[in-house]
């Protein structure tokens, strides 16, 4: 027994713990391993934990649609395909108190462009794409920058760079009424914030960034907060919602109507002339 | 005995454990995705030397240990809802027309960013939820659950995205009769028609 007592905790650190309870995949598919994303220390441990959950959530997605793809220009919704999309853009997690100023390298001639106005992180703000700002202010200004994350120095030459700066509010703005913070379907809307903000490390020229759009009308009217873009940070958001949404059985009516209420507030935000833009991130060589 | 069958037990979990990293890590072998392509599209002036994109610290990396705390799963069993009379499911609808989001009282709370939606929009989903599973189970209570969802849609201060979860519930739920679609604006009706199907 007492053999036992020494043993599962460490069992428990290697993180042979908890299943995933509620999400059951439906494809049958292999689970893809999870994606590997550094925390920055400012991220506190129970924040990290809960990302860790909703990433270990969609290494076993198990999506059988495979419709609407062509969005985050994958050849399928397999977990592996998911995994390497967001592997490739969401590289490092910082936390709300993090600085964000960044360190001045050296000035560099960028091209003339029109940058997305980013506001200041307030303990509301849910997560913002630290690493894709601090490349577009930088293009702006004709400034190299860089951020020491979790002890290394990150050269921001490319908003594919991958710093995301996460807030309380992504577990506590973004949460379903009457669940908690680590229920499953709180897991599907951040990991759809997640997939929204790995677009903003894309594209390029004017695109860079895939910056929002103001709208002309609507709830939002004079926000920066439509895309011009059919595969832009909304619609990236709002297919990983419905997909989740379309296959989760286990889902009370009220869960769906919050799902539907959302996949409606996403879809409303793609501007009526959007088009698809090509995804490729713009990377200086300094 | 008992012991060495304790022991024995352990033994076969460590086991399936690391059967399991093995099949973990030799399934993270990655390929780049076609749409990771990155491309170099300014070319600076100053040639200083620049960095690397990464420079790896000198001492030991500070990057944080991986989480090893897990999540304890406890998300609630789906309830069923409860099954209204006539007069509390006038009641119901009442209540849910009133907490239907409404941008100008979104905005008077002094909610400014809206880069993501305000939480103010899925604060009725309790009710377009239940008021959903009392049509499908009583019929008598549809016209009454029409009306709502007909009041709810042409509703012209309350935010599109539940205009639109209203006017595709109506249509379910008017399949069988005629709706006049003319009405209803045509941005509601756009997104209503991208939505999936009603629960
Ligand atoms: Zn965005």
């Amino acid at each position: 027994m007492v053999r036992i007592l020494k043993v599962l905790p460490l069992l428990l650190l290697l993180g042979c713990g908890l299943p995933i309870k509620n999400h059951r995949s439906l494809s049958g598919e292999a689970p893809a391993g999870k994606v590997a994303v550094r925390f920055d220390d400012s991220v506190p441990s129970n924040q990290r934990a809960l990302v860790d959950k909703d990433l270990e959530i969609l290494s076993n997605a198990g999506f059988v649609d495979q419709s609407e793809a062509n969005i985050l220009d994958i050849p399928d919704f397999s977990n592996r395909s998911l995994k390497q999309w967001l592997e490739t853009r969401f590289s490092y997690l910082v936390g709300e108190n993090y600085d964000t100023s960044g360190r001045v390298e050296r000035s560099l001639q960028y091209q003339p462009f029109l940058s997305e106005v980013i506001g200041p992180f307030s303990s509301t703000t849910i997560m913002r794409n630290a690493g894709g700002a601090v490349y577009l202010a930088g293009k702006e200004e004709g400034i190299l920058y860089s951020l020491l994350v979790g002890g290394f120095r990150l050269f921001i030459t490319t908003p594919r760079v991958g710093i995301f700066q996460i807030g309380e509010g992504l577990f506590t703005t973004i949460l379903v009424p009457g669940t908690k913070a680590d229920d499953d379907i709180n897991s599907y809307l951040r990991l759809a914030t997640d997939f929204h903000e790995a677009r903003h490390d894309d594209g390029s020229g004017d695109n860079a960034a895939f910056p929002h759009e103001k709208c002309p009308s609507g709830d939002y009217e004079g926000q920066y907060a439509c895309d011009k873009s059919t595969d832009g940070p909304y619609p990236v958001g709002r297919v990983i919602v419905q997909k989740f949404r379309n296959q989760c059985t286990w889902c009370t009516s009220a869960q769906l109507a919050n799902l539907d209420l959302q996949i409606a507030d996403l879809n409303g935000r793609v501007l009526s002339w959007a088009v698809y833009n090509d995804d490729q991130a713009e990377r200086i060589n300094p | 005995m008992k012991k060495r069958h304790v022991v024995l037990g352990v033994v076969g979990i460590v086991a399936l454990y690391a059967a399991y990293l093995v099949g973990h890590y030799y399934g993270e072998e990655s390929v780049t995705p076609s749409g990771s392509t990155e491309r170099m599209i300014v070319s600076p002036t100053d040639v200083a030397l620049p960095a690397p994109r990464v420079e790896a610290p000198k001492s030991i990396p500070s990057m944080a240990p991986p989480t090893v705390k897990r999540v304890v799963e406890h998300s609630p069993t789906p309830q069923p809802s409860a099954v209204f009379s006539t007069p509390e499911f006038h009641e119901l609808t009442q209540r849910a027309f009133a907490k239907l989001p409404r941008m100008a009282e979104i905005r008077k709370k002094g909610r400014r960013d809206f880069h993501f939606a305000p939480p103010e929009l899925t604060e009725v989903a309790d009710e377009l939820g239940a008021i959903g599973d009392s049509l499908e189970r009583d019929p008598r209570l549809v016209p009454a659950g029409q009306d709502f969802l007909r009041r709810c849609a042409l509703a012209e201060d309350v935010m599109q995205a539940a205009r639109a979860v209203c006017l595709r519930d109506l249509k379910h739920w008017t399949a069988n009769s005629p709706l006049d679609l003319s009405v209803f604006p045509d941005v509601v009706k756009r997104i209503a028609d991208s939505l999936p199907p009603t629960p």
